[in-house]
């Protein structure tokens, strides 16, 4: 008994073991990252006109960050939150920012990468400003 | 209809067949409904569900069991939770088994598995719940109707994917449920809540009948 109890616990003990958000996994409809909601005010663009500045924080800049680990699936994930845009899938590309802005954060902090992360940073608060007004009209 | 009535006693005596069909209906034994399985007189039953869940979302959906033998059930669920526009839907079905391993008159305990599929927009989640069901029921109205109470608490193994990322955990989630039941006509109250920081609840009314 006492073996399947700690078999239980075990189990129970990997909840959340993933490095992403668990926000871009929840079962109910996505809501963006509060950080990024706060960084703007204002009116917000519609999720479509985000679509060549996400390409571009996907391709672009991205490239600055280097050959870090994080750094190819924070490209792919970018664009799968351009892809899903391009496509009106507002939930998903939702999900696909958290999981974003997740990588994004988990990046080194090095000086010679700064203002590309900012740059990209920036992109994602617009992207969620967007999405929240298109998912909470 | 009773091989051992003629068919002229039938003709004369319609109330009595009446009768006859009617004894078939007894109330079913809800402590074994609500492991999810039927009883000797009704091995199975259906149910369409109605409810609300967290988000301000509406739940409708139908469930089923059938019970193979003595100890081992059968059931499925599937059903949707619609949240307010433009938020997706979403699609949830699953299949399961029950064994019993417990059942006396009033109280049954049950070991209860399922496979679980859902689909929120391009969210997948996949769930393997592992739970024991314990279910205790009475009679009232000279056995006509009974009344009884369930308590599932299960372990939820949890697979969420889109794209190629990946979420996984195993929270502890649970259902408690009132169960209602008069002749072949069954209803109750179920409540659900999962309790992880995707802490997600639905409450939901049930009415079907057994079979």
């Amino acid at each position: 008994m006492k073996r399947y109890l700690a078999l239980l616990l075990a189990l129970a003990g990997c909840s959340d073991a993933s490095p992403f958000a668990p926000e871009a996994f929840t079962r109910i409809p996505c809501r963006p990252p509060a950080n990024l909601m706060a960084m703007i005010t204002g009116p917000a663009f519609a999720p479509l006109e985000m679509h060549s500045a996400l390409l571009h924080a996907a391709n672009r800049m991205s490239l600055a960050l280097g050959t870090d680990a994080d750094a190819g699936p924070l490209k792919n994930a970018t664009n799968g939150i351009a892809a899903h845009i391009g496509a009106s899938e507002n939930d998903a590309a939702c999900r696909m920012l958290s999981i974003s802005a997740d990588l994004l954060e988990g990046l080194p902090d090095a000086p010679a990468t700064l203002p590309d992360r900012d740059g990209i940073r920036l992109i994602f608060a617009l992207t969620a400003h967007s999405l929240t007004a298109a998912l909470d009209p | 209809m009773s091989p051992w009535l003629s068919r002229g006693a039938q003709r004369q005596n319609p109330v009595f067949v009446l009768a006859l069909g009617l004894g078939v209906l007894t109330a079913p034994d809800l402590a074994a409904q609500v492991c999810r399985g039927g009883t000797e007189v009704s091995p199975g039953w259906a149910a369409a569900e109605f409810g609300r869940a967290s988000g301000d979302a509406i739940v409708m959906g139908a469930d089923f069991a059938w019970r193979f033998s003595e100890s081992f059930s059968l059931f499925g669920e599937f059903g949707t939770t619609a949240y307010p526009d433009p938020d997706p839907r979403r699609n949830r079905r699953a299949i399961g088994g029950a064994y019993t391993v417990i059942r006396s008159t009033h109280v049954d305990v049950c070991l209860t598995a399922a496979i679980e599929g859902e689909r929120i927009a391009n969210l997948d989640i996949v769930r393997v719940p592992v739970g024991v069901a314990v279910a205790w029921s009475r009679t009232f109205a000279d056995g006509r109707a009974r009344w009884g109470l369930q308590a599932e608490p299960f372990l939820a193994l949890t697979h969420k994917s889109i794209a190629s990322y990946t979420h996984r955990s195993a929270p502890l989630s649970g259902r408690i449920g009132l169960v209602i039941g008069y002749r072949r006509l069954i209803g109750g109250l179920e409540y659900e809540n999962a309790f992880d920081n995707d802490a997600k609840w639905n409450a939901r009314v049930r009415l079907g009948f057994a079979f």
